[in-house]
């Protein structure tokens, strides 16, 4: 069977400084497949790489070397309708939940375009905005605001939301949680494995925290000196 | 006597840095007022470390934002937030800005909306020095700036001349807590400080806060979900629900003997001791409960619950306890 996501020999190397450019390899030849059902932790230090290796199997940015294969295919070459089913099948929630919501759109309308994205008929909007809400735990009263009238709490889960709507096959979470206190993000962990027992998801789960990976990851990988190492 | 008059004479060993009285926030939408801080006072003790807890959305980092007079437009403020003997929110912007960063500063628990992206790691904290005068020139500041990142874990000569974009999640919450010990403020407040870092660099990060704290006898107003740190680092922890301070007294105290209710439950919810969710639902802030908030949740509610409770100060011989600090709003006390 083809792995939904695989990354093949990947390695990632960052330049920086405007004269004297110094290159830096933040990991080499890593490969990491992630499929339905199941959940891959990702770990290390701060600045190891996990975050870039997060974007680039998510397609946002491109290895130096290295593929990354959505059933099989090079995601660099894909096109048309499979370069489409790769961008809803594959989501990000990020790190940062403020910086990844557009400022300048209320919640409501955040979430409405998603609703319109998938060609949802707009009868149908307020019930699926409701549903959606309930689901992660949050009230109806935010949709009038903006980002940056909510809790960090509010906004993760507001980011989860608008992921969740586009039902994707696989998901890439990067500390899904930090945000949250132990009571809601218990909440949002087991609605997690939840969707992962009925809808088959898979996940890549970066945490610092161990007791979150103990709870959710099937498998666990760490990032230590540019090298991805199985742990345990 | 109101409470944070008797709540200073009860402590009168200690110096009050920072005394917040009855601050109220409410915020103007178009689908009603939120109450996003309701009577909220405490006082914040010279050298002390305080810490604020309680469910995402309950208030903490608009406290934080009240404190630091910078609430957004449709914010109505009203209270006290009296430091060096005036009220902070009657302060000018002029007047505020002489406050922010030398003598209260604060790390925001967003690094991405405040780090300057156009602006490398080096100069976002060798400015400060220069906007507050405390470097002699540019290259003085750099060398300083330097210094606090290199304690923070953010040594290579490289790295001071990246950019917000080319650092980590973590690498800048840490440019963030540097910014804010750079100019030895009176007051630190640290909004999860620690959000995002694994436990090693968390507790090197930690470890380095308190050193200069204490260096300075700055007093820091800590606010975070993790109990872990709270009980390593805190003197005193206030709860807050739903807009509210529930509880408020000596960490080791409120962890061993939570007297609140609110403050049980909310333990309850940690790992060792057996992550017990709250049952019901967190209250709406546009229409909160009557009465005391967390009546609709509570196992030990009774009739009187529908009425308001108010701050009272509990006597060392009503618990196991031996200070006379602890402070509870809820009708069994
Ligand atoms: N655009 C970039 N240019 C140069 N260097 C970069 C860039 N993006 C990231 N880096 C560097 O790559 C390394 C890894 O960053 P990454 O964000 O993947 O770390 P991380 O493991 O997610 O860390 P954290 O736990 O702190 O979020 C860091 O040293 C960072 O400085
Ligand atoms: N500008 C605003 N307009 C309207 N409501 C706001 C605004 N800013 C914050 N709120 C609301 O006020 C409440 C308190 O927000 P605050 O950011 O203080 O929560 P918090 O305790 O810091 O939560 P977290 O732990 O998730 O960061 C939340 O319910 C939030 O939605
Ligand atoms: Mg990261
Ligand atoms: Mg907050």
């Amino acid at each position: 069977m083809l792995a939904v996501l695989k990354a093949e020999g990947i390695s990632m190397i960052h330049e920086s400084g405007l004269f004297h450019k110094t290159r830096r390899e933040i990991f080499r030849n890593v490969s990491l497949e992630l499929d339905g059902g199941k959940t891959i932790g990702l770990m290390g230090d701060s600045g190891s790489g996990k975050t870039t290796l997060a974007r680039i199997m998510a397609g946002l940015e491109k290895p130096a070397t290295g593929r990354v294969l959505f059933r099989g295919k090079d995601i660099a070459f894909l096109r048309g309708k499979e370069q489409g089913d790769f961008q809803r099948s594959v989501q990000m929630v990020f790190q940062d939940p403020e910086g990844s919501l557009n400022p300048r759109k209320s919640i409501g309308r955040s979430i409405h375009e998603v609703l319109g994205l998938l060609k949802v008929p707009k009868r149908e909007w307020l019930e699926r905005t409701s549903d959606i809400l309930q689901t992660v735990g949050l009230s109806e009263e935010l949709l009038c605001r903006y980002p940056g009238q909510v809790s960090g709490g509010q906004n993760q889960r507001i980011a989860l939301a608008r992921v969740l709507l586009l039902e994707p096959k696989v998901m890439i979470l990067d500390e899904p949680t930090s945000a949250l206190d132990i009571s809601v993000q218990a909440q949002v962990l087991s609605l997690l494995r939840e969707l992962q027992k009925n809808r088959g998801l898979g996940y890549l789960l970066v945490s610092h925290q161990p007791e979150v990976m103990r709870n959710m990851a099937h498998e666990v990988f760490v990032l230590n000196n540019g090298c991805l190492v199985q742990s345990g | 006597m109101s409470v944070s008059q008797s709540l200073i004479q009860s402590q009168t060993q200690k110096v009050p840095l920072l005394n917040v009285s009855g601050l109220s926030v409410q915020f103007e939408t178009q689908l009603g007022r939120v109450r996003a801080a309701d009577d909220v006072s405490f006082v914040l003790f010279e050298n002390e470390t305080l810490a604020l807890v309680g469910e995402t959305g309950c208030g903490k980092s608009v406290v934080a934002s009240a404190v630091m007079n910078l609430l957004p437009q449709n914010a109505a403020v009203n209270g006290n937030i009296e430091f060096e003997g005036r009220n902070l929110l009657d302060l000018g912007e002029e007047e505020m800005a002489k406050v922010r960063g030398a003598k209260i500063a604060i790390i925001f628990q967003n690094p991405s909306l405040s780090l300057n992206p156009v602006i490398t790691i080096g100069d976002q904290i060798a400015e400060m020095l220069q906007v507050h005068g405390k470097a002699a020139g540019r290259s003085q500041s750099i060398e300083k700036a330097a210094g606090v990142l290199q304690r923070l874990g953010l040594g290579e000569r490289g790295q001071l001349g990246m950019y917000p974009f080319q650092f980590s999640g973590g690498m800048n919450q840490r440019v963030m807590i540097a910014s804010a010990l750079v100019l030895s403020p009176k007051i630190i407040i640290a909004d999860e400080p620690t959000k995002g870092l694994d436990s090693a660099t968390a507790a090197g990060t930690v470890r380095e806060m308190e050193k200069m704290k204490d260096l300075s006898g700055a007093a820091l107003l800590l606010i975070t979900h993790d109990p872990a740190l709270v009980q390593r680092i805190a003197d005193r922890v206030a709860v807050m629900y739903c807009g509210e301070i529930l509880e408020i007294g000596p960490c080791p105290e409120v962890f061993h003997e939570p007297l609140h209710p609110y403050t049980r439950a909310l333990l309850n919810c940690l790992p060792e001791r057996g992550m017990h969710p709250i049952p019901g639902v967190s209250p709406s802030m546009t229409n909160p409960p009557k009465g005391c908030k967390f009546h609709p949740r509570c196992p030990k509610r009774r009739a009187k619950c529908s009425q308001s409770p108010f701050m009272k100060q509990i006597k060392a011989n009503d618990t196991e306890t031996k200070s006379n600090e602890r402070w509870i709003k809820c009708w069994l006390y």
